[in-house]
């Protein structure tokens, strides 16, 4: 039996309501509406640049899905795109990691952001390597880039997941929840906005917010760096297999630098 | 005390009760997931239905673990407020 994806989108969506609902009462009104923003902006950004590189699609072409055995006309199988990555991707990303970030911060409260953000991610991981090849043979999405395959999904995937809410979780909590800064940033948020960042207590939430969503942005990069090394030290060390299939965009990004086996 | 850090404060029982049912969701839709691994197809290298589920107990082994150890600290915290 096949599921088409407007199930698992009709899933995340109504999971993302009840999730946001407990998280406004569990983190409050403020910092719930950054970390869903902050989550969109995020992971919007990362996964589309990740389907414009070729590393996989999300079938997003009219006319393939459907429903009682027949074609819907001009669908293109989600309710909603973000470009090319269906907004309820970013949605299940949030109402994942949200309850990761929440439990993490109830069992390791005062330690490190570090170590709580990597427990959060292993959790997160751990979830997401059932759902992966839950799509991959109902064809919500698929891989097309090169590396080492376990049940039809990427391990690069997985990677990419640790690091997603590593550094995402790290961020929030530092800015938000501690209101601290990061000392690599400090002089570049001094002339941005003309304050020191590095305590950020007597802030109102707007301006957190801005610097919020700043540190996001500067650590993209970051997150992009650390990603690709690692999964292509993996890809390198044991597998360079291509993808099931060819992707809608050209991956040179991937075969270019990887090498066709 | 900071605007942000209210509700845990104020309405403890409140937010406990809201953590338990955000780990109620979650452990729900593992649940929907899993029961969707074993109505689809088998998953590449897998050859029925039956393996996709215990695989799936299996990667989810840490999660469903933590979600546990979450559910009881807060159980517990829940039972020390009366």
């Amino acid at each position: 039996m096949r599921f088409e994806s407007w199930v698992l989108d009709s899933i995340l969506f109504v999971f993302f309501f009840l999730i946001l609902r407990e998280g406004r009462i569990v983190l409050g009104r403020q910092r719930t509406s950054l970390f869903l923003w902050g989550s969109i902006l995020w992971t919007g950004t990362i996964e589309n640049v990740m389907v414009a590189l070729g590393g996989y699609d999300y079938f997003a072409y009219a006319n393939y899905y459907r429903c009682g055995g027949r074609v819907i006309e001009g669908y293109g199988g989600w309710f909603a795109f973000l470009l090319f990555v269906p907004l309820c991707i970013c949605l299940g990303w949030f109402l994942l990691s949200l309850p990761a970030f929440v439990i993490s911060d109830r069992l390791l409260r005062d330690r490190s952001v570090w170590l709580k953000s990597a427990f959060a991610a292993v959790a997160l991981v751990s979830f997401d390597m059932l759902l992966d090849p839950i799509s991959v043979v109902n064809e919500w999405w698929r891989w097309t880039s090169p590396g080492l395959y376990f049940r039809g999904v990427t391990v690069s995937n997985y990677v990419g997941w640790f690091f997603l809410l590593f550094f995402f979780g790290a961020v929030f909590e530092r800015t938000v929840v501690r209101q601290k800064g990061f000392g690599w940033l400090a002089f570049i948020e001094g002339v941005l906005f003309g304050a020191d960042t590095s305590d950020l207590s007597d802030r109102d939430m707007g301006f957190v917010g801005k610097v919020f969503y700043f540190r996001l942005v500067a650590f993209l990069p970051v997150f992009f760096v650390c990603c690709t090394t690692v999964a292509a030290a993996v890809t390198l060390l044991f597998a360079n297999n291509l993808g099931p299939f060819e992707s809608v965009f050209p991956n040179s990004a991937f075969t270019g630098w990887i090498g066709k086996p | 005390m900071r605007p942000h850090e209210a509700p845990r404060r104020l309405v403890p029982r409140a937010v406990l009760r809201a953590e338990l049912r955000m780990a109620g969701l979650l452990f729900l839709l593992f649940l929907i997931h899993l029961a969707e691994a074993f109505f689809t197809v088998p998953f590449r290298g897998h050859e029925s239905s039956v393996q996709n589920v215990l695989y799936g107990l299996v990667v989810t082994a840490p999660f469903n673990t933590v979600l546990a150890v979450f559910v009881l600290s807060v159980r517990r915290d829940l039972k020390g407020r009366g």
